[in-house]
């Protein structure tokens, strides 16, 4: 979840009222901020991912000061402007959606700047999808000149000083060898033209998805900001452009409007709230309470929505920084965190149903009975497994199994067919503990796509032998009252002469034996070892 | 006074005023050696006796040694036969008779004890019947050694005669030396006071035996008193595995709320792992990052697919907006690990639209993350619903509060979160020894989840992971320790 770092005092300026640090916190928790460290007036606070609007200090303080105030939707105007950015054919295929917004008279200090570009790296990661749906760019406007055009350009046909450089390169130069181009050059692979963002000068604004132009670079001397925000997606551009928008203008900027110039004429930003009607029935039902229009209002207004009240129903205006009201539900939810989840006291279900567990359960748990009355101690091993432990170690040849498409280690590749190998494992782990030891396992391997219950148990010590397994063997069908007979059997990981399959109905249900010394040796054990497996169906 | 044991008491009068073996105790008590021996240090430990070791030479029969016992020593042989020839003969003329070896070992013997001498190639005897006298009854020593199997040389005074023979025999290698450590047992002083006052030796039974119980011996018996607090061995019993034992916890408690275990297969479609629990195309957790992939594809129904295409696009007949993006197929048929429990729920939700309906799992879960104390990529996660026609969210309020209190935890917190697949949502906080910690996420399944497959009424749902309340419980710090156990932990635990 994305982390937010900020200064104390500077969110209580931000939130224009006075608040005890303990309060604060209280409040943050309750919008659903984990607060992690905190370190003087320094505070980490974790927000849920569907709350982008949450990622900066200025969105988290015009959320606290809703919650303590119940004054609902915050009201920021678009002035209008001449500014145009224009589209061009161009750039569609690689990177089709372009919006753009200016906010004069900014007071950027350094808490603001940084704020600014931590709420930016937090868009690419999340609402962004790591610059691929939607990347943002932001400028000092004054050192540049609309209109503005938005097109795509030849790898090397533009030349210009990328942020953070001071010699100019062109397009491919950057993705082979800026920090930033190396990192997200993957996101332009295998197109022709690469979109790019001028002025009326031909002044290089971004390369986007990849890097500002340098001229452009905001300061604390900065005060207008110009923002652009391309993507794949338009309805998630312009939910970023408004969440840049609106958490700059907490910082008493003006918004500017742009007109966008594409196959239709758009004006951006549009910071005009959705309407949902929301009647107080379907409210109550969510939540299992009784409240009023008033209260609902409320809640609603806490939580920065404005609410009309209308008859049964409630008028709900959604601010266009709100990304994650998609249906009445989530407003209901909002009722409930404004209302507070402490005072639901909560009922009991009705309905009478009758508990019962798996039928495969109650026969693993019957056999673990025996198995411990055996004196056998459980163990639980991983399902993920390797070729190298399933069939190489245990000298099997390789069988039909799952395999892992993108392991993250060579232990782990495969669902495990057998769950040898585990228990295996274990002894190998426990090698300087003294003998005899005896431990079993019940769990699922995983055949043909499916799990499949099966118990293995495995015993190590100078003697062991066939006929102590076999022993065990019996003693455990026998407690099962499964009707058997035991022939001969080849397997690789057995002694040749010293492995048995035990046939229920003429089929496989377990087979036992001696492990062969090659096995032995390559779990790195010591002492003869013999064991079983067997399925649970 | 220190309580004595019979054998003891048995002990203490054999040692007496002497300095004695543990062999010849055995002897008197007619003890076995063991039972002497722990006796014997028993008393040491009370003060009673000291044990000295020494290391002792002892001799036994050589192979040599053997032969001559049977057949006589050469000297005696060769003097023998030279009386037809009054004792004296022509050393060529002997050698006939004699091999050459046990000829030359005759004379060596006999010339060095002075009983003859070599005189011109010629062997004479000067005085053969005190050579075969003397010879005989070194042989009889001999024989002696042999039936003894072994002798020490202490055991002879070194003026007999039987010192002297012994030290012939060890000179011609017919018996041979050996080490041994030996014990000799002696009373102190104090042992020497108990000695002396008396001591009465009632018999005391150890081990009660079949014989003992079946005779009816036992109503003589007097039964020793043990000192209860000796060392005894550690045993230890079968165990059944920590996480099992709190998973069998919580199944009962589901069950005893009247909830049905449910469980599906681990390799599922998207579709049912994220699509159906409305999880965008484009989120993060469907990244190759996060979620182990499985070669192949899984062939999902197409008439669910098409409803959750609808609603994944634009919200379908929900009356929500959808995410607005473009729903693939070929994204939806991708096979995977499961990432969470939900799969099974849904699933299940999917077969049994009607109410009312409890049911819950516990299951293995898989997420792509490198092994340390605190990560494994296998989980298990524990997770229950509720659908009934009233089910709203002060009654997941009221479930939650019963649920936790049944696994321990009498007062939960609870706060905001987010799920993509439920809302309201919900994170439960508990407190545990002064620590505030998250213990489960929880929340109704969202109207995009439930529609297609025409649930009409709330469900109510929540899961939390099992391993993090087992490592609370089980004071654990590092989570391997469950799933590759170290079996003196099992024992211990």
């Amino acid at each position: 979840m994305p982390t937010v770092t900020f200064d104390f005092n500077d969110l209580i300026q931000l939130i224009g009222k006075k608040i005890d640090k303990e309060r604060l916190i209280r409040v943050i928790e309750n919008i659903g901020g984990d607060t992690g460290n905190i370190c003087g007036n320094s505070m980490d606070v974790e927000f849920l991912p569907n709350r982008p609007d949450l990622y900066s200090v200025e969105g988290v303080a015009r959320a606290v000061r809703t919650f303590l105030t119940g004054s609902g939707g915050c009201k920021y105007n678009v002035k209008k402007s001449d500014i145009i950015l224009e589209v061009e054919k161009t750039v569609k295929n690689v990177r089709p959606f372009i919006v753009g917004g200016l906010v004069k008279n900014v007071k950027l200090g350094d808490n603001a700047i940084l704020s600014l570009m931590n709420l930016q790296e937090k868009l690419h990661l999340t609402l962004g999808r790591n610059r691929r749906k939607v990347s943002i760019g932001v400028h000092d406007f004054n050192m540049v000149k609309p209109p503005f055009v938005y097109k795509g350009a030849k790898p090397k046909g533009i030349k210009f000083v990328p942020l953070a450089k001071t010699e100019e390169m062109d397009l491919d130069e950057i993705l082979e060898k800026h920090e930033k181009g190396m990192a997200y050059a993957d996101l332009l692979k295998g197109f022709e033209k690469y979109p790019i963002l001028m002025d009326s000068k031909d002044n290089v604004l971004s390369f986007p998805p990849i890097i500002n132009g340098a001229l452009t670079t905001v300061t604390e001397n900065t005060k207008d900001v110009f923002i652009d925000v391309t993507g794949l997606d338009f309805k998630a551009i312009n939910y970023a452009l408004n969440i840049v928008c609106t958490a700059l203008a907490e910082r008493k900027g003006k918004i500017y409007s742009v007109h966008v110039f594409d196959d239709k004429k758009i004006v951006a930003p549009d910071l005009n709230p959705k309407t949902k009607r929301l009647s107080i029935e379907y409210v109550n039902s969510v939540l299992g309470m009784e409240l009023k229009e008033k209260e609902v209002a409320s809640s609603l207004k806490k939580m920065g929505f404005d609410a009309n009240v209308n008859n049964r129903n409630i008028d709900v205006l959604i601010p266009a920084y709100r990304t994650d009201i998609l249906h009445l539900i989530d407003l209901a939810e909002d009722v409930a965190i404004g209302y507070g989840y402490e005072k639901f006291s909560g009922t009991l279900p009705e309905s009478l149903t009758f508990g019962r567990y798996r039928d495969i359960e109650k026969k693993s748990e019957e056999v673990r009975k025996t198995m411990i009355g055996l004196g056998f101690n459980e163990v639980t091993t991983l399902t993920l497994s390797s070729e190298k432990n399933q069939f190489e170690k245990m000298c099997m040849d390789e069988e039909n199994r799952t395999v892992i498409k993108n392991p993250v280690s060579e232990e782990h590749t495969m669902l495990r067919v057998s769950l040898l190998p585990g228990l295996l494992n274990i002894l190998n782990i426990n090698k300087h503990r003294t003998l005899p030891l005896k431990i079993f396992e019940i769990g699922d391997v995983v055949a043909e796509n499916k799990n499949i219950r099966k118990m293995a148990g495995m015993v190590i010590h100078p003697k062991a032998n066939f006929t102590e397994t076999k022993s065990t063997v019996e003693a455990v069908l026998r407690e099962m009252k499964i009707k058997y007979e035991i022939k001969p059997k080849t397997m690789k990981c057995f002694i040749d002469g010293r492995c048995a399959s035990v046939l229920s109905n003429k089929k496989e249900i377990c087979y036992f034996g001696e492990l062969h010394p090659n096995v032995i040796t390559n779990f790195e054990l010591g002492n003869p070892v013999t064991c079983f497996e067997m399925g649970l169906y | 006074m220190t309580e004595l044991s019979p054998n003891e008491k048995k002990v203490l009068l054999a040692v007496k005023d002497d300095c004695i073996t543990p062999e010849k105790i055995g002897e008197k008590t007619g003890l076995e050696m063991v039972a002497v021996m722990s006796a014997a240090s028993w008393l040491k430990s009370k003060g009673l006796v000291e044990i000295k070791e020494e290391a002792v030479a002892n001799y036994s029969v050589s192979e040599e040694g053997e032969k001559y016992i049977k057949e006589g020593l050469p000297e005696r042989k060769v003097t023998e036969y030279l009386s037809e020839y009054n004792f004296r003969a022509p050393v060529n003329d002997i050698l006939k008779k004699f091999d050459k070896n046990e000829l030359a070992v005759a004379i060596k013997w006999i010339k060095g004890w002075g009983f003859g001498k070599i005189d011109k190639d010629q062997l004479i005897i000067e005085k053969p019947s005190l050579l075969i006298n003397n010879r005989k009854e070194v042989e009889k020593f001999l024989a002696q050694i042999k039936n003894k199997g072994e002798v020490k040389e202490k055991d002879y005074p070194a003026q007999s005669k039987e010192y002297d023979y012994l030290q012939e025999l060890k000179e011609r290698r017919l018996v041979l030396w050996g080490m041994h450590f030996g014990r000799w047992i002696a009373l102190t002083s104090s042992g020497k006071e108990i000695v002396e006052r008396g001591i009465k030796i009632v018999e005391e039974t150890g081990q009660l035996t079949p014989e003992i119980i079946q005779t009816g011996e036992w109503n003589k018996k007097k039964f020793r008193r043990y000192d209860v607090s000796t060392f005894s061995p550690s045993v230890y019993p079968g165990k059944i595995h920590p996480l099992t034992k709190i998973i069998d916890e919580i199944r009962e408690i589901f069950v005893s709320m009247g909830f049905r275990e449910i469980e599906y297969n681990y390799v599922q479609p998207c579709l049912w792992n994220m699509d159906a629990l409305f999880v965008p195309q484009d989120h993060p957790a469907r990244d190759m990052q996060d979620t182990f992939y499985i070669d192949g594809k899984m062939r999902v129904d197409k008439k669910i697919a098409r409803k959750i295409k609808k609603i994944h696009e634009n919200g379908g007949n929900t009356g929500s907006d959808g995410w607005g993006i473009a729903w693939d197929m070929d994204e939806a048929e991708k096979t995977v690990l499961r990432t969470h429990t939900t799969v099974n729920t849904i699933r299940y939700l999917s077969e049994h639209p009607e109410p009312p309906l409890k049911v819950f799992t516990v299951g293995r879960n898989f997420r792509r993350e490198n092994i340390d104390s605190t990560h494994l990529p296998e989980f298990t996660q524990i997770e229950g619903i509720v659908m009934e026609k009233s089910a709203n969210f002060n009654m997941l309020v009221g479930i939650l509060k019963e649920f936790y209190k049944r696994i321990g935890f009498e007062k939960i917190n609870l706060r905001p979160s987010y799920f993509p697949f439920t809302e309201p949502s919900l994170e439960v906080i508990v407190e545990y020894e002064g620590k505030i910690l998250e213990m489960g996420g929880a929340g109704i399944f969202r109207p995009e989840v439930i529609a297609p497959f025409n649930v009409k009424h709330p469900v109510l749902a929540w899961g939390l992971g099992l391993e993090r309340l087992a490592m609370i419980r089980l004071g654990l710090k590092d989570i391997r320790a469950l799933y590759m156990s170290d079996i003196e932990w099992l024992r211990r635990v």
